[in-house]
């Protein structure tokens, strides 16, 4: 099962790609699958595309209850590890 | 990358043939954190968890909690839940695959059909136009000549026209060039539910499910295991990639079709399994996705997810006959293989994959 971990938009690159900061660590992605992601917004990064738009308050409450479950700790350790 | 939970996958290797393939995994413990909530806050919760595959997710919990409260299922997800299963289909036909058999991505076009997909799930968009789009581009034929193509020789014939969507011919290629045609074990195919079945699904437990006893394939190929051209492939041929493949290419063309014939072919599905308890069963692009709640006094008392990984990746299941007995020399040429029969299989986690020498 694939968790969908909300990862914040810091600042956008070559056409179309971003760097997300995803639980601490800054990852390339790819924008292709949204419309009009800016800095600061919240998006569902799998494989390295932004899938889908979060808002703010959703994108927390969903970030807190993956914190709940201690995801975020094995999310750092996985990319950390890569 | 958003995953918790891994699998470890490890192939044995004598220098002529795979002895073993083992695998370990860790799954995200989700579903704990659903039990004391109430039945709405579960199913919202489980939409933010799991994003990624959230219209199937929901469906499931949704599914499972009407069920326990002595409800019948709705099929209003019905539609989202076909076209994400749809996009995933699109992800490993047009950029997955390609990428594994050093093929050109075809991004563009799969930025365009997944975006497609998304205004046909919130109620726009034209399902006829993308059916039709779907069938010319990949299949070179319409939905009527492809609902025909019925033989293993059809299928060949209509890949050495070159009309078919460029993976399909490249894997042929590579699947008709393994040596005695690849394995020598097979796993079963998952069967249509019956009441005993399910039942016996659920109490077999989550990270090895089993039916009648024995590890089970899910996905496309089980779905449509009784079309024509998918039990002739199954019976001229022992591997079982190229099967996967159309099984995947049929899934989404035929839910392609639906959509646009506006037929809600029911992927979701509800059983009681015993007094105040449900199971939720969601035709995923991965397999059978299966939640099962249990409600006490208003609140999840039980609740257990069974993804389709589960199924595929157990430990004596369909990756691991996808391997066993395979005649090899190369120890490169081993480890591509197998990554094949990964991708074939599509685990929804991360993984890592190592070969040791038997």
């Amino acid at each position: 099962m694939c968790l969908a971990i909300p990862a914040r938009i810091e600042s956008l690159t070559t056409p179309g790609n971003a760097i997300v900061n995803l639980g601490g660590v800054r990852k390339e992605i790819s924008l292709a699958l949204v419309d009009e992601a800016a800095v600061g917004d919240y998006v569902i990064v799998h494989v390295g595309y932004a899938l889908q738009k979060l808002d703010e308050e959703e994108a927390l409450r969903t970030l807190q209850a993956f914190a709940e479950m201690g995801a975020l700790d094995e999310l750092r350790e996985e990319l950390d590890a890569s | 990358m958003a995953s918790a939970g891994k699998l470890e996958l490890a192939v044995a290797w004598d220098g002529e043939m795979v002895r073993d393939a083992t695998i370990k995994s860790t799954r995200p413990r989700a579903d704990r954190m659903l039990e004391g909530r109430t039945p709405q806050e579960a199913v919202k919760l489980v939409s933010l968890l799991f994003s990624v595959c959230g219209k199937a997710q929901s469906a499931a919990a949704e599914a499972a909690t009407a069920v326990a409260q002595g409800r019948e299922p709705t099929q209003t997800r019905s539609r989202a839940t076909a076209c994400e299963a749809m996009q995933e289909h699109l992800w490993r036909l047009l950029l997955d695959w390609p990428a594994l058999l050093g093929l050109s991505k075809q991004q563009a076009i799969f930025v365009r059909w997944h975006g497609a997909l998304n205004a046909i799930a919130a109620g726009a968009g034209d399902a006829r136009a993308l059916s039709d789009e779907l069938h010319r581009t990949l299949t070179g034929m319409t939905h009527e000549e492809w609902a025909r193509l019925d033989s293993h020789a059809a299928l060949i014939e209509w890949i050495k026209s070159g009309s078919c969507v460029p993976v399909v011919a490249a894997l042929d290629a590579l699947e008709s060039a393994l040596e005695h045609g690849g394995s020598t074990e097979t796993c079963d195919l998952l069967p249509e539910w019956s009441t005993t079945e399910l039942t016996e699904l659920y109490e077999s437990g989550l990270a090895q499910p089993h039916c009648a006893g024995r590890p089970m394939e899910t996905g496309a190929l089980a779905r449509w295991q009784h079309e024509p051209l998918l039990r002739d492939i199954l019976r001229q041929r022992r591997s079982r990639l190229l099967a996967r493949l159309i099984a995947r290419l049929h899934d989404l063309l035929d839910s392609a079709n639906n959509l646009a014939s506006e037929q809600t072919a029911p992927r979701i599905h509800g059983f009681a399994t015993e007094a105040n308890a449900g199971l939720g069963l969601v035709h995923t692009a991965r397999g059978m996705l299966m939640h099962h709640a249990r409600i006490e006094r208003g609140h999840i008392a039980k609740y257990c997810i069974v993804a389709p990984t589960e199924w595929n990746f157990h430990p004596r299941g369909a990756w691991r006959a996808g391997l066993m007995n395979l005649r090899e020399r190369d120890a490169a040429r081993v480890m591509e293989i197998a990554r094949r029969v990964t991708l074939s299989l599509d685990p929804c986690v991360e993984y890592t994959m190592k070969m040791h020498h038997a």
